[in-house]
């Protein structure tokens, strides 16, 4: 199975936010969506995963366009993963992980539910907060929490808004190793949204960068991180760096205006 | 010991609890149904409730028991029950802890039906007490199609829900205090008296009407449970990404709920508090997952009213404090004290 995206445009009150993006990813596959702030990434991803259905274009996901499914058909095939979140009534580390079974559930959750739920919170490692409430978290463990349930949902894609960015040098390479082998081993399509350029670099098959509305470069990690392309998106200077065959961009200091 | 075991017991552990409320609201009811101006005793009361069971000739003491206190303690039960149930749902949907039932205006828009009622005599059956209590409801629902109408042009999300709904409100405050300023003296002392709430009046009749609503409206929301759990704790569009629709959820919940809550308050008047406290009482207890919390909500409520009924009849008897205003007396006390004194975690 693959999902295209083709010729998404998108406004949220008169300007386009994003202008004609089209492109194209494998089931198997982990995307890696890079830009500036404000750039537009968190929009992209609400559009793909059609919480803010775009103006024009089409998602085309199992051959079939986004638009013709139901709300309940595509958070069965769809789990979207915020930027942060924030909840007055808090519940506990496991309902809000049961929550990711809604979709599949008539009124009651079933032990097939539970099974779900639980293993998600296994493959994080979030056992000894199962029965915290929520808000009792630290923003990282939430996160995690949140993770836990789309793995729950099943998707077949997954979609995440920078999932590491509250989480601490160890936790961001694990959450992302993770994410990483369920997209192969289930033959997922996974797009985040991401900062970190270097960690983009070792754990995604594919970058995208975004800017000025569109796309400006497409395609495998080596291609896409070099000096030009940084300074073109973010206006900084680095030095591109080989270790195990991967870029990773150091950063050069400002010369200081006089 | 294992997290599903564990998750198991307290989910048991919960199921427990509730049961254990339920059968206490029972008895309690039991018991209060001696208390009052005649001196009942609790074995007088089972016989007597035997007796109305098996279609026995009954005495003056036994026809107090039915025809007074039995649908008294009924509705005093269903109000609490309806408004806290009502209440925590409201919450739910709009995802804001300070909002109750009457948030969005219903009460003074039945407050403005009833003291349309009482003053001018309009309303469908006028002057009657039944035209009252249609007028009131008339007027809550209209209310309710009104908030639901301008913020769905909008988007139906929790803010325009509320803003409208608190603008309305004092909207027909505004309505009602202007038919009071040209009301004469005895009908602006009824009209008033209404907002304080009052079980005085209940019949077998409303106990059947209100019984009625909630029998219907009470299962089709719980069948919600999950659908309140993910729009109380999410934003709606990760309400959405779960595959809900939130604004159409809001509008049929919400509606529901404003049923529920007009037919009670129809019949009774304002008992204001319990639908915000009660929903907050038992989430302190019980958590925030509603398959738990609106039946234990529920149990709350009933008992709270049934209590707080109780007390105004015996307190300074023979007058009786309306149940609205005790409600708030020891609906306060209750609700400070659980906030002070929460432990982490009951369950
Ligand atoms: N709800 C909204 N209404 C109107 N404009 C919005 C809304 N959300 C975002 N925008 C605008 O759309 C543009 C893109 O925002 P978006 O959140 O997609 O950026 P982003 O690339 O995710 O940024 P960041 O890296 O800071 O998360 C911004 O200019 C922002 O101001
Ligand atoms: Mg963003």
């Amino acid at each position: 199975m693959s999902l295209q995206v083709r010729n998404l445009s998108f406004k949220y009150h008169r300007d386009n936010i994003l202008e004609n993006i089209s492109f194209d990813i494998e089931a198997g596959n982990l995307l890696g969506l890079l830009g500036p702030n404000g750039m537009g990434k968190s929009t992209l991803l609400k559009c793909i995963s059609h919480i803010l259905p775009p103006q024009s274009g089409n998602i085309i996901i199992f051959e079939k366009n986004l638009r013709s499914f139901s709300i309940k058909e595509k958070a069965k095939i769809i789990s979207y993963v915020p930027q942060s979140t924030y909840s007055s009534f808090p519940m506990s580390v496991v309902d809000t992980v049961l929550m990711g079974r809604i979709p599949y559930i008539n009124m009651k959750i079933t032990k097939n539910d539970k099974d779900k739920a639980f293993a998600a919170l296994e493959m994080l490692n979030l056992e000894d907060y199962a029965f915290k409430n929520i808000n009792e978290l630290s923003g990282g463990e939430r996160q995690q929490v949140i993770i836990a349930r789309s793995i729950a949902q099943e998707p077949s894609l997954l979609i995440l808004d920078e999932p590491t960015s509250n989480l601490d040098l160890k936790n961001q390479m694990d959450v992302l190793e993770k994410i990483k082998n369920i997209v192969k081993e289930k033959k997922l399509i996974a797009i985040i949204a991401i900062h970190d350029i270097n960690l983009a670099s070792m754990f995604c098959d594919k970058l995208l960068l975004l800017k000025d509305r569109t796309i400006i470069a497409e395609g495998q990690n080596k291609d896409i991180i070099n000096e030009n392309n940084i300074r073109q998106v973010y206006g900084v200077e680095t030095t591109i760096i080989k270790v195990d065959n991967r870029h990773h961009v150091v950063l050069k200091k400002k010369k200081t205006s006089t | 010991m294992d997290i599903r075991e564990q998750y198991d017991e307290q989910t048991n552990k919960k199921i427990k609890w509730i049961s254990l409320l339920f059968v206490f609201m029972i008895i309690l009811s039991i018991y209060t149904i001696t208390l009052g101006t005649a001196n009942i005793s609790v074995h007088e009361v089972l016989s007597a409730i035997r007796k109305i069971l098996t279609n026995s000739s009954l005495t003056v003491q036994e026809k107090i028991i039915l025809h007074l206190r039995i649908p008294r303690i009924l509705m005093a039960i269903l109000a609490g029950a309806g408004l806290s149930f009502a209440g925590t749902v409201m919450q739910a949907i709009t995802r804001n802890p300070l909002v109750s039932p009457f948030t969005i205006g219903i009460s003074s828009a039945a407050a403005f039906g009833a003291s349309l009622a009482i003053v001018f005599g309009l309303g469908i059956y006028t002057s009657t007490s039944f035209g009252i209590v249609l007028t009131a409801f008339f007027f809550s629902l209209l209310c309710a199609l009104l908030v639901y109408g301008i913020s769905n042009k909008i988007g139906l999300t929790p803010e325009t829900l509320i803003l409208t709904g608190i603008a309305l409100n004092y909207l027909f405050s505004a309505f009602t205090a202007t038919i009071h300023f040209f009301s004469q003296e005895h009908q602006l002392a009824s009209a008033v008296a209404w907002t304080f709430g009052s079980l005085n009046a209940s019949t077998w009749e409303h106990v059947v009407y209100v019984m009625v609503v909630i029998v219907i409206c009470f299962p089709l929301l719980y069948r919600q449970a999950w659908v309140f759990n993910a729009m109380a704790s999410n934003e709606d569009e990760l309400v959405q990404g779960l595959g809900i629709n939130p604004a159409k959820n809001r509008a049929v919940a919400g509606i529901l709920s404003v049923l529920v809550t007009a037919s009670i308050i129809s019949f009774t008047g304002v008992i204001g508090f319990v639908g915000l406290v009660a929903p907050h009482i038992s989430r302190l207890i019980i958590g925030s997952d509603h398959r738990f919390l609106l039946p234990f909500s529920t149990a709350v409520g009933g008992l709270l009213v049934v209590l707080a009924d109780t007390i105004g009849r015996v307190i300074l008897s023979p007058v009786i404090i309306p149940v609205g205003i005790v409600v708030s007396y020891l609906g306060v006390p209750l609700f400070i004290n659980l906030i002070i004194t929460r432990k982490k975690g009951y369950f």
